[in-house]
């Protein structure tokens, strides 16, 4: 199986600011540092780690938000490393991405019609029935009332409002979903809720999913595998189970090693009390 | 911190050069022979060739750019022997007289003007500012942002001209300008300032109020205000340690710039007025094409706006620890 | 174990708006309450108003008794005595919750001095250091005169928190202090809270959105939701046997690390 979207050795280097001088050019802070992988159609690669790992500019280097220092990027075995243009477009097309915060990524003044549609839109593609139409089925597909399509955005809640932005990235049919820290925002209840959709819909069209996230324990419910990334690097990767069980680098394990969790002997009391309450 | 001044005294050489470079193309290019002008009334082709020939004017342009860089830094001496010193800017066309001596005999009243002015204003500003923000929303606010945007929305010589009318004209509280040495009348030459000061002031005065009172307010909203707070200290140390300082430190840089900037103004209210400033000496040679003055000028003001600028960020290191010149954090 | 704060019939309201509505819970003296909610739940709110620190537009009701003394009765000079001294707290967001213009020790000193009268400019700075150094900041005697930018995420939460222990407090109320922080700095700071607990004998109240969290952390729990105090009880007792079944619900939501169980249960029981 060739794998949907592939990374190979990919760099990006950030000018320091303020290090520049009037004819040197400014010092070079390499955020990703000869990061390579796979993501197959159907699966869901998470890329893990903490603030300044680089996951997030990794995400963004692969879905060609941002041009790549050195390294390669193919989507179904297409180099799309330096399109430009109308093949620029495609790509954004196949490959969409759903953002941290819901409310920020959604214009205050379109209603949510505007907003689900604009892609489409912009890439000039039929809506057939008519964009309202489409984006009450789209509300429907991420589990929103399509009767609220000419309401705005202010109107929703945060688990609602990233709904939207998961419809809007739908709307184009991507073959990539890129969830930059997704579900971070969110609440505990509604995040569960998300990541539920996400789920379903990915069973449902087949889209292979990169998710970005620090949250180690929202990656285990949602990841089919985890590449984790430390100083720009990633340090390990593998089957979902294999890291969290048996993690072979030494920051893997420092990293599960300090994700809190509730007390054990709570959890399994809280089991057989429910256990003892359905019987 | 040594290679950051460095650097920025070099672009600082920089732009001054591109500033002299592209306002004497501008003048070489579009402006009338200066000969026919010197020459005057009783004019023959053959004193116009002698003056092209004294001023260097049938040199090519670089030959002739090269001679007025090297005036400036080394003095130079014109065909027929004219004598002129280091930072030689040339001579009057209209005058005869050197163009170095015309601005330095009329800087000390542009400073007057415009120190006095920058003084005004940040007073009203920042004054204005911390009262609305305190009144928030209250009839205080509300009036002075009515006086801002009136501030703001008259532009200098109707000002000039109104003020100048009614302080004059009507009520006769302020007397006519006259120039007058500080040392003679004292109580005169500030009366003869208080006019152009105050229509300088008032436009820069309506902006500092409207930024004071925006930075304190959202000053005022920071976590770090909540933790003063919450640490038990008293309210008037929360405002002067944690508000304040804050909400005052872009101002400085503002000011810095703006004043800089105060020679465009001077050269309305100057006219205006009848002070015979660089302002003045500007708006009379653009008139009357004198092309050695406007140069000398445009230099002078370009110097002192980046000059500003400079004195600004260096400044601006020294108040706020974030900014570590040259190095980040 | 006695209440140090005992919270009775506690309101704020804003206009019309009721955000805490009639809550009441007690702090064991040396014991960590904890409070637990989803955003808008009024946690925060309840912060501050304990602290006598309501923004603009807020009214509290009801009782605070801290150690005898009724919170709600105090002149706004007398809660200021209070405040910082021996009530204080520590924020989420370290960096902008510090001012970015004083060193930390200065920012550490300011604290101290505001509640101990007669302290010289030394004295203080000898105690900031020494506060700096309880919460393990390296080479505290040089990096007092650092200003925040200069320290780490985990850093500046240190700082926070040598800023509230400088003055000894005897409850110390920490909201959300390690969201913001990276999982490995979080533990860290966790275990540094414990650890002032244990030396310093002050009682806690971590109010947090993050159920393991708290599970690591809290003697006692109030779990609240619109506004309201929907279950309390020790901590034991509200994950082993969760009566409430909005705590319920809530506990079914978080994702365990440790099993990925498939569908994640939004609601109460298994979907």
């Amino acid at each position: 199986m060739s794998a949907l979207l592939k990374a190979t050795d990919l760099v990006k280097e950030f000018p320091v600011a303020g290090t520049a001088g009037l004819f040197t050019p400014a010092k070079k802070f390499t955020a990703v540092d000869q990061v390579s992988f796979e993501l197959q159609a159907g699966q869901t690669l998470a890329l893990v780690g903490e603030s300044g790992s680089g996951k997030s500019t990794t995400a963004r280097l692969a879905s060609r938000l941002i041009d790549v220092t050195s390294g390669t990027v193919h989507l179904d075995g297409q180099d799309i490393t330096s399109l430009q243009g109308a093949d620029l477009l495609e790509v954004r097309r196949q490959v969409q991405v759903v953002f941290q915060d819901p409310f920020s990524s959604l214009n205050p003044r379109h209603k949510i019609t505007q907003i689900i549609t604009a892609p489409l839109r912009y890439q000039k593609r039929p809506m057939p029935g008519g964009a309202r139409k489409v984006a009450q089925g789209l509300m429907e597909r991420v589990g929103l009332n399509p009767e609220h399509v000419d309401r705005f955005p202010s109107q929703f809640s945060g688990g609602q409002a990233q709904r939207i932005g998961i419809a809007r990235a739908l709307a184009v049919g991507p073959r990539v979903l890129v969830c930059d820290e997704a579900v971070s925002a969110l609440d505990v209840s509604v995040q569960a809720a998300i990541i539920n959709l996400l789920r379903d819909l990915q069973r449902e069209e087949g889209f292979g999913c990169l998710f970005i996230a620090h949250d180690l324990a929202v990656v285990r419910q949602i990841a089919t595998r985890v590449a984790v990334m430390t100083a720009g690097q990633v340090v390990e990767t593998g089957e979902r189970d294999e890291v969290f069980d048996h993690p072979q680098h030494e920051y893997t394990r420092k990293l599960l090693a300090a994700v809190p969790r509730i007390r054990p002997e709570w959890e399994a009391a809280r089991r057989r009390n429910a256990e003892k309450v359905k019987s | 911190m040594t290679r950051f001044v460095v650097n920025r005294v070099a672009g600082m050489l920089l732009v001054l050069f591109l500033v002299c470079l592209f306002t004497y193309m501008v003048f070489f290019l579009l402006s009338p022979d200066p000969a026919v002008q010197i020459c005057g009334k009783n004019c023959t082709p053959e004193r116009i060739d002698q003056i092209r020939e004294n001023l260097g004017l049938t040199d090519p342009f670089l030959t002739q750019f090269w001679n007025f860089l090297s005036g400036l830094f080394a003095g130079r001496t014109y065909g027929g022997g004219i004598e002129c010193a280091a930072p030689c800017l040339g001579y009057s066309f209209q005058t005869s007289q050197l163009v170095t001596d015309m601005i330095v005999q009329r800087l000390p009243v542009t400073a007057v003007v415009a120190i006095g002015a920058a003084v005004l204003w940040l007073l009203m500003g920042v004054i204005g500012g911390l009262l609305s923000a305190v009144q928030e929303g209250k009839f205080a606010d509300k009036f002075i942002a009515g006086l801002t945007l009136g501030g703001m929305s008259v532009p200098n010589y109707v000002l000039a001209l109104a003020l100048q009318y009614v302080f004059v004209v009507w009520l006769q509280v302020l007397p006519f300008s006259q120039a007058v040495p500080f040392a003679d009348d004292p109580v005169q030459w500030f009366l003869n300032f208080i006019l152009p000061w105050s229509v300088l002031a008032i436009g820069y005065a309506a902006s500092y109020t409207r930024l004071t009172r925006a930075n304190v307010i959202d000053t005022l909203n920071e976590n770090f205000v909540r933790t003063a707070k919450a640490k038990g200290l008293r309210p008037d140390l929360v405002w002067r340690r944690h508000a304040l300082r804050p909400a005052l430190t872009p101002i400085v840089t503002i000011a810095g710039m703006d004043f800089a900037g105060l020679l465009g103004g001077a050269l309305i209210t100057e006219t205006v007025f009848g002070i015979n400033g660089v302002g003045k000496l500007a708006a009379d040679s653009i008139t009357k094409n004198d092309q050695p003055v406007i140069m000398g000028v445009t230099l002078l003001a370009a110097f002192f706006v980046v000059v500003g600028n400079m004195v600004v960020d260096l400044l601006y290191s020294v108040i706020d620890p974030r900014v570590k010149a040259g190095a980040p954090a | 174990m006695s209440q140090l704060l005992k919270a009775n019939g506690l309101s704020v309201s804003f206009g019309a708006a009721k955000v805490v509505d009639e809550i009441s819970f007690g702090v064991p003296r040396g014991g960590t309450l904890g409070i637990v909610g989803e955003s808008g739940s009024g946690k925060s709110m309840t912060s501050l108003a304990i602290m006598g620190l309501l923004p603009k537009g807020g009214k509290r009701e009801g009782s605070l008794d801290f150690d005898g003394t009724e919170l709600t009765a105090l002149s706004e000079p007398q809660m200021r005595a209070v405040r910082g001294d021996r009530i204080a707290m520590v924020f989420q967001d370290p960096l902008s919750s510090l001012n970015p213009y004083y060193t930390v020790g200065t920012q550490i000193a300011e604290a101290y001095r505001s509640h101990r009268s007669g302290v010289s400019r030394k004295a203080a700075k000898q105690a900031a250091i020494e506060a700096m150094e309880r919460v393990h900041i390296r080479e505290a005697g040089r990096r007092v005169d650092d200003y925040p930018h200069q320290f780490s995420g985990g850093m500046r939460q240190r700082v926070m928190i040598a800023m509230a222990l400088s003055t000894d407090p005897e409850l110390i109320i920490a909201d959300e202090p390690t969201t913001a922080l990276d999982v490995t700095v979080q533990a860290q700071i966790l275990e540094l809270l414990a650890e002032v607990q244990r030396d310093t004998g002050a009682a806690l109240i971590l109010i947090t959105h993050d159920l393991a969290v708290v599970s690591e952390v809290a003697d006692e729990l109030i779990v609240m939701r619109h506004g309201k105090v929907v279950e309390t009880g020790s901590a034991e007792q509200i994950f082993s046997d969760p009566q409430h079944s909005y705590t319920q619900a809530l506990l079914d939501a978080v994702p365990r690390i440790d099993d990925s169980i498939g569908e994640l249960r939004t609601t109460g029981g298994k979907a």
